[in-house]
């Protein structure tokens, strides 16, 4: 495992020069300091990273990964099922959609793990509801409020002094970070953290937060929050500014966000989990293009990452999935799109996860009553991996006695 | 119970009364202050809240239309093609009309002369939650706005009817076409969990038996409405088939047998469940503690939570009975209970423009602020309505809360909120060919600016008037304490902290005339004090 010490000493230069402008550096900011230079993550018990991205609308996995074998397929979407010719196959049975090429290379480079066939038992085809079961991990007939990380994060990093454990690049906070310890940063753009008006503004913010005097809790527990935000600029404008990646990124804006993560990643933030998001995949109609745009976002934004942090040695430090709210019906709609599913698939990449093809085939001809799929494996059980196998967590904890970690996936 | 109420007190101090008016009113308008300094504090409360029963109620928004009319009803001969205009001009449509929805409320908390009445639909949205993402229809959002507004200090066995009867409730809690085949559970168990009793004060049984008696809902036109004469198929989705949001019992649906719920027995149906709910012993504790926490007031012992719940039940299920009972306990003003609310995002923008008499559109631009401060209204996170508290300060948050003075003083769209990269337009892949994707990527750098490369508060989405003069019509105090005592005290609910004060003179001495003011607000927008009320 590389560990970068240039940006721990990068970060001790920093909070020295804070001490230099002549405040009281509060007692807060200099254990900070002072824990960052032991270990990213100060409080847990290894520097290993979890990306989440997630597809959001309902990804077809169908057309993702195809099942080229499968006459049935070809005769549920007589419109919409990819060419035979066309599919990046990776096995006898099925393949990756044509634009998919980046990451076709990736899976012959034995980087990209495939689990096919996941979703959950009685299914909610609201794009609301089961993003909710998604974030939470809740079953379908319960209602939830808390996040599956959110609720790693308030059962197993009581220790963690890290204000942004969880980092999402993104306008609203996803349900997945929701604690009863809120520890998240939500952010559209890195800019969120820098204030106009330069230096001096800078120190009266440093002014107005300094335990100068006895405050009620409710304020003492704003101002406290107030010096994570100082805190958190420093290391966050730090890292986007000074960090140079190696890969090419589209421009657009889920490339741009998993470029900065990897940044954010490489500069050792104190940061556990993050949380990116591409967005668009409801395609109840003309779903062809746009849907082939987006896995070749996807493809190349996920290929560019995973080679980025090669390069920079923290690709064994990090583990991303994809994940999605459903699938797509099996058969296509009359409108040249397909509508509200349920099972679906993920991919998987860096850390320990183990490449090739996991879970079985979709069973296209024995469907439920409205045409969707039967899954196979609880994504809950995909979760309790994660916890338990990259986390080093016990996910009971977190999902219940009832779920078991799906076992030689990570 | 006389003894413990405030009105025992011939006069309270000012303090209290902007303590008061801070956590109701959004504001403290001097006006106000001055006026309720001369009652005393229960007169005062029975006044706000008899102007809040009395106001005359807002115009609804221009695009609401009754009866409401589905605009994308799928018959057997509706062709795809037709079915996907209609379709998309529904969608847009309803998505524009949410945006001006989310405007006209916001107007109604800055401009509205009863501010309490605005605060406390807020509550009840979050109380009584349901979310456009899954309703769609934003005239049935409306609808239930309407109702909570009405009823928002009125009785809760009236509000809770219309609750349940509720075009959006109806939908977002799949209590719509609950068949007493199987009827639906999730909605019986959300009216006793969340919207009256709390967990653990029914049986699953209780569940099961309420689900029977509210089976046969349907959605519905309204009476004597004529109906298109076109048959829709069944099995297609309800949201393509409705013709109304009205709520109609289908007696064909409704489970009409007996049931056993609470341990009374009878033929029940929606009436029965509503009444038997509110008059359940836990109803009132649990509404009082909602209101205890939403008003963020200190109270370990339960004792208010006690006093509050016995107005509830002698008054009839009134909750002004309950508010006023709270807002003239000592504990609402106990040192513990000072300070000790955190403002929902949408109070402290609204109380930040009626504080410093802003003017702000309630733009998408500034939707998308309050959303990434985490409450976009119509859309709470889930069934539970928002956490409130702590849980609305992260780093995250808290950081945008400090850019507010962007969006006041300077215009401008918030710093961080810019995406980090640009639209793509046009469904056209990147080519493959290393030269060609060279040559596209070129092509779009060298496009209209959009995403990355959009100037920051070009945007007509930020568009604020403030008026410094306005603040101070006999003109800006002369010396900067003065200034900076007059400023704290309107827009603090609290004794500003010594190192507040003191950095606050440092910046008044640094900037002359009307900058002084903006500087001064801007440091102070900018504080944690800011946060609390």
């Amino acid at each position: 495992m590389t560990i970068s010490s240039l940006n721990r000493r990068q970060f001790m230069r920093h909070s020295t020069a804070l001490t230099a402008w002549g405040l009281t550096v509060p007692a807060f900011l200099k254990q900070t300091s002072e824990s960052l230079a032991a270990s990213p993550i100060p409080g847990l018990p290894d520097d290993r990273v979890l990306v989440l991205v997630q597809l959001a609308g309902g990804n077809d996995g169908l057309n993702t990964l195809v099942p080229y074998a499968d006459d049935a397929y070809y005769r549920s979407r007589p419109n919409l099922a990819i060419e035979r010719d066309s599919v990046l196959r990776i096995d006898d049975h099925c393949g990756l959609h044509p634009e998919m090429y980046a990451l076709k290379d990736l899976y012959d480079e034995g980087q990209l793990s495939i689990v096919q066939n996941v979703g959950y038992p009685n299914p909610n085809l609201s794009h609301f509801r089961s993003t909710e079961i998604w974030e939470t991990g809740s079953p379908a007939e319960k209602n939830w409020s808390e996040g599956w990380i959110g609720r790693y994060f308030d059962h197993a990093c009581g220790g963690a002094q890290s204000p942004m454990l969880g980092l999402q690049l993104g306008d609203r906070t996803a349900q997945t970070f929701v604690a009863q310890r809120p520890r998240c940063v939500t952010l559209s753009n890195p800019e969120l953290f820098e204030f106009s008006g330069g230096e001096r503004r800078l120190r009266d913010l440093h002014a107005v937060h300094q335990a100068a005097e006895e405050t009620p809790p409710t304020l003492d527990f704003l101002r406290r929050t107030g010096n994570d935000v100082l805190t958190v600029s420093r290391q966050i404008a730090d890292a986007v500014r000074d960090q140079k990646t190696t890969a090419e990124y589209l421009p657009f804006h889920f490339s741009q966000a998993l470029q900065t993560v990897a940044k954010l990643i490489a500069a050792e933030l104190p940061t556990r989990v993050y949380y990116v998001s591409l967005g668009g995949f409801d395609h109840h109609a003309n779903q062809e293009n746009s849907h082939a745009v987006l896995l070749q976002e996807l493809s190349e934004a996920l290929t560019a990452f995973v080679h980025d942090l090669q390069e920079m040695g923290h690709l064994d430090r990090t583990l991303v999935m994809t994940f999605s709210e459903f699938g797509r019906r099996v058969a296509e709609n009359r409108s040249g799109g397909t509508d509200h599913g349920t099972a679906n698939m993920m991919f998987m990449a860096g850390g320990t996860s183990r490449p090739g093809l996991h879970g079985s085939q979709p069973d296209l001809t024995n469907l439920t009553p409205d045409g969707n799929l039967n899954h196979q494996i609880d994504f809950r059980s995909i979760y309790a991996a994660v916890l338990r196998d990259w986390l080093s967590t016990d996910s009971a904890q977190v999902l219940g006695n009832d779920v078991l970690p799906w076992p030689d996936l990570i | 119970m006389a003894t413990i109420e405030k009105s025992t007190q011939q006069t309270w101090t000012t303090q209290e009364v902007q303590h008061l008016l801070g956590r109701i009113e959004l504001a403290i308008a001097p006006s106000r202050v001055q006026r309720f300094t001369q009652m005393t504090c229960l007169e005062t409360v029975d006044a706000i809240l008899r102007e809040a029963a009395e106001a005359p109620l807002p115009q609804p928004p221009s695009w609401v239309q009754e009866p409401w009319v589905n605009t994308e009803r799928r018959y057997a001969d509706t062709t795809p093609e037709e079915f996907r205009g209609k379709h998309g001009a529904t969608n847009r449509r309803y998505r524009e009309e949410t945006a001006d929805l989310r405007r006209w409320w916001f107007a109604q908390m800055v401009d509205s002369p009863v501010p309490l009445r605005e605060v406390m639909t807020l509550f009840w949205h979050g109380h009584f939650a349901s979310s456009i993402g899954k309703v769609l229809i934003s005239q049935a959002m409306y609808h239930q706005n309407a109702k909570q507004r009405q009823l928002a200090v009125g009785n809760f066995r009236d509000l809770l009817r219309e609750m349940v009867l509720d075009g959006a409730m109806m939908i977002y809690l799949d209590l719509e076409d609950s068949d007493r085949k199987s009827p639906n559970e999730n909605f019986a168990r959300e009216l006793f969990e969340l919207f009256a009793l709390g967990v653990d004060n029914y049986d699953q049984a209780d569940i099961r038996e309420a689900a029977r008696a509210l089976s046969g809902l349907i959605l519905d036109a309204p009476e004597d409405h004529p109906l298109p004469n076109r048959p829709t198929d069944p099995t297609d989705n309800r949201r393509f088939t409705r013709d109304g949001i009205t709520p109609r019992l289908d007696p064909a649906l409704h489970d009409a047998g007996s049931k056993t719920i609470f341990g009374t027995q009878g033929r029940f149906g929606v009436e029965e469940v509503i009444e038997l709910t509110v008059s359940q012993p836990t109803c009132g504790p649990f509404l009082a503690g909602k209101l205890i926490d939403y008003f963020g007031v200190d109270d370990p012992q339960g004792a208010v939570q006690a006093r509050m719940a016995d107005a509830f039940q002698v008054s009839g299920f009134e909750i002004s009975a309950m508010l006023r009972v709270l807002w003239s306990a000592p504990e609402f003003y106990s040192p513990e209970s000072r300070g000790k609310l955190i403002k929902s995002p949408l109070a402290l923008l609204a109380g930040a423009c009626r504080q410093l008499e802003a003017k702000l559109e309630f733009t998408p631009g500034i939707n998308r602020y309050t959303t990434a401060m985490g409450q976009e209204l119509f859309n709470p996170p889930n069934v539970k309505g928002w956490p409130g508290g702590k849980t609305w300060i992260g780093s995250g948050t808290l950081a945008l809360r400090y850019h507010l003075a962007d969006v006041l003083l300077d215009s401008q769209e918030p710093s961080g909120m810019s995406p980090l990269g640009r639209d793509r337009g046009r469904p056209v892949p990147v080519p493959k060919d290393p030269q060609q994707r060279r040559q596209m990527l070129q092509r779009m750098a060298g496009g209209p600016p959009d995403g990355a490369q959009r100037e920051r508060g070009a945007s007509k989405e930020f568009q604020v008037q403030l008026s410094v003069p306005r603040l101070f019509p006999e003109g800006i105090p002369e010396e900067p304490e003065e200034l900076i005592d007059t400023l704290l005290q309107r827009m603090l609910s609290i004794a500003p902290r010594a190192s507040l004060r003191a950095a606050a003179l440092e910046v008044a001495t640094r900037h002359p005339g009307q900058q002084r003011v903006t500087e001064v607000v801007r440091l102070i927008l900018a504080t944690p004090d800011y946060q609390i009320a």
